[in-house]
């Protein structure tokens, strides 16, 4: 069926991180209240968030607390990392997007009290709150790999698009040396959750695209970690990568977790079922492990029990995202302890249902909306082209353009998506437009 | 994520253009103006002249086919199936309608001020 509808419509936007169902509903009567919501954390889900909020209450207190005053548009640095946009292509400034009426206070959250209802920034202050919504991101844990730091980055072939824009510049500057000369390349992903984990994908597919086009492939091998028996956790998205990597001439090595590095030697250290195993790199791509940040991993807020409990996830529940033991706490993105989640196109679904909960919550309602783990990725596979890759909790492909943007298929109208679309839409979310 | 709403389409144009936007729909009513007044001058569609457009309007069909994806960083030979197909094709259609019509309004309006600067027994340049 070639004719779309508004659904398909939407739902195609909504996949790069689009629309959202927060517009329609802010056209209803402003909900009269007086409580104080406080979001922490000014990313993507708490711009979103208090945007949304803002627009929807009348005569609530909403704060939102976070010192940064700098926003990176995350999705955009795999493209600044590849040397296809600018490094000003991810930076505005969180005052920018702030909505109006909301308080922002530009400090860092140190430590959250749920039991108090209160949080507790680096400066000290004491901030209480009626609803709380935890969007903090997560923490980047460089450390926790033995010998890797981030000032290394940009040194002895040792990139990582993940820290900074600054980061993903020197990757670049890495990458186009290996593209000229050729040697070990080694792309790879932790063992922890990651955001977007289709990111180390492209960059290895978009590094061999380089090459072949330098006409240096030949002169070059990559090599690609996974943490587990899969690629990614989607199985038959996970399937289809294989064969493309098969296709590309990209070694795979299932179960290796990487360790150590060795910068000096330029030789990374793996843990295998088979115990510890070295590989050598010219060029490397780093991805950290990623946990929930400190404030986070040590208040009660995080799993007690099961996997997600050593790095700090939040406990709540997958369809609304509210914590399963204090009632007023929401989380939203990242931080979330839920399958999956952890992209832009997350933090789009995630929003209006939390919102809306919250809202429900104030008027001692119910709320019906459910979240049921949609996220997207556009996987680039080379420069042009990309795979729209929609799922959900359940490993479900959810294509918004069935029969006619097939999920599984290398697209030039994804990439368009991913390189045109993304950007303009994510900016209308945070602005609580889209 | 229910309903699809004129502001929040708007919204993602405005971020994507800014200011281009206001000045792009300007210009777009400012043409669409033209192009009636236009006709109501030449009282009717001159077809002689819409036929020639349209022949030269191709060749901007085929250069937005080029141009679409150079905009998107890439070229015509990133398309990789039928939706890019689709696409392109799109692109053509709106590329040689989009031309044909700006041909025929300057052409259009190039000769009616000629008649107006040379009102005795000049022809029209294109007619």
């Amino acid at each position: 069926m070639l004719a779309l509808n508004r659904r398909q419509l939407l739902a195609a936007l909504a996949a790069t991180g689009t629309l959202g169902a927060g517009l329609s509903r802010s056209r209803a009567a402003p909900v009269k209240t007086k409580a104080h919501i406080v979001i922490a954390g000014a990313g993507a889900g708490g711009l979103a968030a208090a945007a949304q909020l803002s627009a929807r209450l009348d005569g609530a207190k909403i704060t939102l607390v976070d010192a940064r005053r700098e926003h990176l548009y995350q999705p955009g640095f795999t493209l600044v990392a590849s040397g296809l946009k600018p490094k000003d292509y991810v930076l505005s400034t969180t005052a920018e997007h702030v909505a109006a009426g909301v308080n922002w206070v530009q400090e860092q959250v140190a430590a959250f009290d749920p039991e108090s209802n209160s949080l507790t920034t680096e400066r000290g202050t004491r901030i209480t709150y009626d609803y709380l919504i935890v969007a903090t991101g997560l923490h980047l844990d460089y450390a926790s790999i033995e010998g890797m730091d981030i000032s290394l980055i940009g040194r002895e072939g040792i990139g990582s698009i993940y820290a900074s824009p600054d980061a993903a510049i020197t990757t670049r500057r890495l990458q186009a040396e290996f593209v000229e000369k050729g040697g070990d390349g080694l792309f790879g992903r932790p063992a922890t959750e990651m955001k977007c984990a289709g990111a180390p994908l492209k960059y290895t597919f978009i590094t061999d695209d380089l090459m072949r086009r330098a006409g240096t492939r030949g002169k070059a091998k990559l090599t690609f970690t996974a943490q587990n028996r899969g690629l990614f956790s989607v199985p038959i998205v996970s399937e289809k990568v294989r064969m493309l990597f098969q296709d590309r001439d990209v070694s795979v090595r299932y179960d290796h977790v990487l360790t150590a590095i060795d910068p000096a030697k330029r030789r990374a250290t793996f843990r295998t079922p088979a115990g510890m195993v070295d590989l050598p790199w010219t060029f490397i791509n780093v991805v950290p492990p990623m946990r929930a940040p400190a404030a986070v991993r040590n208040s009660p807020l995080g799993w007690r029990t099961g996997p997600w409990k050593a790095d700090g996830w939040m406990e709540v529940e997958k369809p609304t995202l509210r914590h399963v033991t204090y009632r007023n706490v929401f989380a939203l993105g990242d931080v979330a302890g839920v399958p999956k989640g952890k992209t832009a196109a997350s933090v789009k679904w995630q929003t209006p249902v939390v919102v809306d909960h919250l809202i429900a919550a104030l008027q001692d309602k119910t709320s019906s909306e459910v979240y049921n783990g949609y996220t997207s990725c556009p996987l680039i596979t080379r420069i042009g082209r990309a795979m729209l890759v929609e799922f959900d909790y359940n490993d479900n492909l959810t294509p918004s353009f069935p029969g006619v943007v097939a999920p599984l298929e290398e697209l030039w109208v994804t990439w368009v998506m991913k390189e045109a679309a993304l950007k303009p839409t994510y900016f209308a979310m945070l602005h609580g437009q889209a | 994520m229910k309903e699809l709403t004129f502001a929040a389409l708007w919204a993602v144009f405005h971020e994507m253009l800014g200011a281009w936007l206001y000045l792009g729909l300007a210009a777009a009513v400012a043409f669409a103006l033209a192009v009636v007044v236009l006709v109501i001058r030449e009282r009717g569609v001159m077809y002689a002249r819409l036929v020639r457009c349209y022949i030269i309007g191709l060749i901007g069909g085929f250069s937005g086919v080029f141009i679409a994806p150079a905009i998107t960083l890439t070229s015509v030979t990133a398309a990789g199936g039928p939706a890019d197909w689709v696409l392109l094709f799109l692109v053509w259609v709106v590329g040689a309608i989009g031309s044909t019509i700006v041909l025929y309004t300057l052409v259009g309006w190039i000769g009616l001020s000629r008649r107006q600067s040379v009102p005795v027994a000049q022809p029209a340049l294109a007619e």
